[in-house]
């Protein structure tokens, strides 16, 4: 009940805020007559999101389908990258830079090769979440796998544990705090990925409705789609961080 | 119970010659059933002595046996076990499955139950408390607890109580004989507090300055079992200032 009520109180902030910018919004569209192809008001929004409600709904769905999917290769992917780095220096050594190398080339510069390659239905764009999720993960993956304190170590050892059972037992867990502010950050990387992959060559997917809306200059349904895929990702985003309350509870 | 003989023991950090020693020709025998403590000033090489006993570290000359065992077939049979400076308990886990651990590591060994071992070290209660609840003190007694799961015929305790304030301290130290008296069990205890060692100890190694040598062996003859009120004697005192005049 307090947790309801502080909430409430916590959450009133931004929602007057909110509503006042909606208004003030409204009432300039309304008072210098803008163009709707330029600024839509927010009530013609309204109605382009419940006039179409069923196809943002679908191909919102279909990219949050892609970015999760990219999210969960991504940083599994990732992981179990680190874990071998980890265990290995001259894999570490020898391959390290090349994962660098990915993050620095943008990614919208070789999501035409990606199409190209992996067809301009889903596939390409789960490579593509895929590839931005990737990094972020590996870095604090490595980072909190080895982050281990030194006399943790000295009594596994001395219990003659395995490198796996300290994996398992000491490794692993002691890097899910590290993981998970990652994985915040990667699942909205995912989405980008996803939806960039769309400009560049789909059939469905928000990223397709936005193109071709904007080519028919039906604004208002092209902001309809923004705030869709928003708050999708905004409600992947509160998942992973609901799951890391639940795991990292120490 | 074996006996601990340490015999010319030396390491150097560093390509041989280089003159990194940390440690120069200690020799010294732990005989069963003692409590001996290792005494010396900071850097001088107790820690890393106590880990080439405990095969955590290797010496660059020298031996070490445990009975008729090396340090690490001593550590395969489960000879030893370990406090360390810190707790080193893992935060995710509560006091009970801490003190669990080694069973996960090692089944199938005779060992103690962890509950019964949290009421040894006066942790009943807490065994649904997770590390971070706790003091410094109680996360070491916790630690203690976890090092007599597999009856080990030896303790190798590094510094467990430097963290703690002085009143803990003394108070752990106390606990620490009634516990040992309870269990039996050798201890080869390494601290910087001459106070600490007299109260515990049936002898003192005194290591100098670095590189780190056997300076003196002190007997401690005072009577057990020991409580505080000791620390007041005359014949305390005599042995501490003993030991003290061999540090400096």
């Amino acid at each position: 009940m307090r947790r309801i009520k502080y909430f409430l109180t916590a959450a009133s902030w931004p929602l007057a805020s909110f509503a006042i910018f909606i208004a003030v919004w409204q009432l300039a569209v309304q008072a210098f007559h803008f163009d709707k192809v330029i600024l839509p008001a927010p009530l013609d929004v309204v109605i382009a999101a419940a006039h179409n409600f069923r196809r943002l709904m679908t191909e919102t769905g279909i990219t949050m389908t892609e970015s999760v999917l990219g999210f969960l290769a991504g940083a599994g992917g990732a992981f179990l990258l680190a874990v071998i780095f980890i265990h290995s220096r001259p894999v570490q050594r020898s391959v390290y830079p090349y994962a660098i190398a990915l993050k620095s080339t943008p990614l919208i510069a070789i999501a035409p090769l990606l199409i190209l390659w992996f067809g301009n239905g889903m596939l390409s764009k789960v490579v593509m979440s895929a590839m931005v999720a990737f990094f972020p993960v590996l870095v604090s993956s490595v980072a909190g796998l080895t982050a281990v304190d030194e006399a943790m170590l000295d009594l596994m050892n001395s219990l003659s544990a395995s490198w796996l059972q300290i994996l398992l037992k000491v490794r692993i867990p002691n890097s899910l705090p590290y993981l998970f502010a990652s994985l915040k950050i990667a699942s909205s990387m995912a989405v980008v990925g996803a939806v960039i992959g769309e400009f560049t060559g789909s059939t469905s997917g928000i990223g397709h409705l936005l193109t071709t809306s904007s080519y028919y200059l039906d604004t208002p349904v092209v902001f309809a789609g923004v705030i869709f895929i928003t708050l999708a990702g905004l409600l992947f985003f509160g998942l992973v961080a609901l799951t890391e309350k639940k795991v990292v509870s120490w | 119970m074996p006996e601990i003989t340490v015999q010319g023991i030396g390491k150097s950090f560093g390509p041989p010659g280089t003159g990194a020693a940390a440690l120069e020709n200690v020799s010294f025998s732990a005989r069963p059933g003692e409590f001996v403590c290792i005494v010396g000033p900071s850097g001088c090489g107790k820690t890393t002595l106590l880990k080439i006993i405990g095969d955590l570290a290797t010496a660059t000359q020298g031996s070490v046996r445990i009975g008729s065992l090396s340090p690490q077939q001593a550590r395969r049979e489960g000879v030893f076990s370990w406090v360390f400076q810190t707790p080193v308990l893992l935060p995710w886990r509560d006091l009970i499955r801490n003190v669990a651990l080694p069973l996960e590591i090692q089944k199938g060994r005779r060992a103690r139950d962890p509950e019964a071992l949290l009421q040894l070290v006066g942790l009943k209660g807490f065994e649904h408390h997770r590390p971070a609840q706790l003091s410094g003190g109680m996360q070491q007694r916790a630690a203690l607890a976890r090092a007599l799961t597999f009856y080990p015929q030896i303790l190798l305790m590094d510094e467990p109580f430097a963290a703690v304030d002085e009143f803990t301290r003394t108070a752990l130290n106390v606990e620490l004989l009634r516990i040992c008296r309870e269990v039996e069990v050798n201890v080869l205890f390494v601290t910087h507090s001459i106070a600490e060692a007299v109260f515990l100890a049936d002898r003192i190694i005194v290591l100098s300055r670095r590189p780190g040598t056997v300076k003196a062996i002190v007997e401690v003859p005072l009577p057990r079992p020991r409580d505080n009120s000791i620390r007041a004697s005359q014949d305390f005192r005599e042995i501490a200032q003993c030991v003290e005049s061999n540090i400096s």
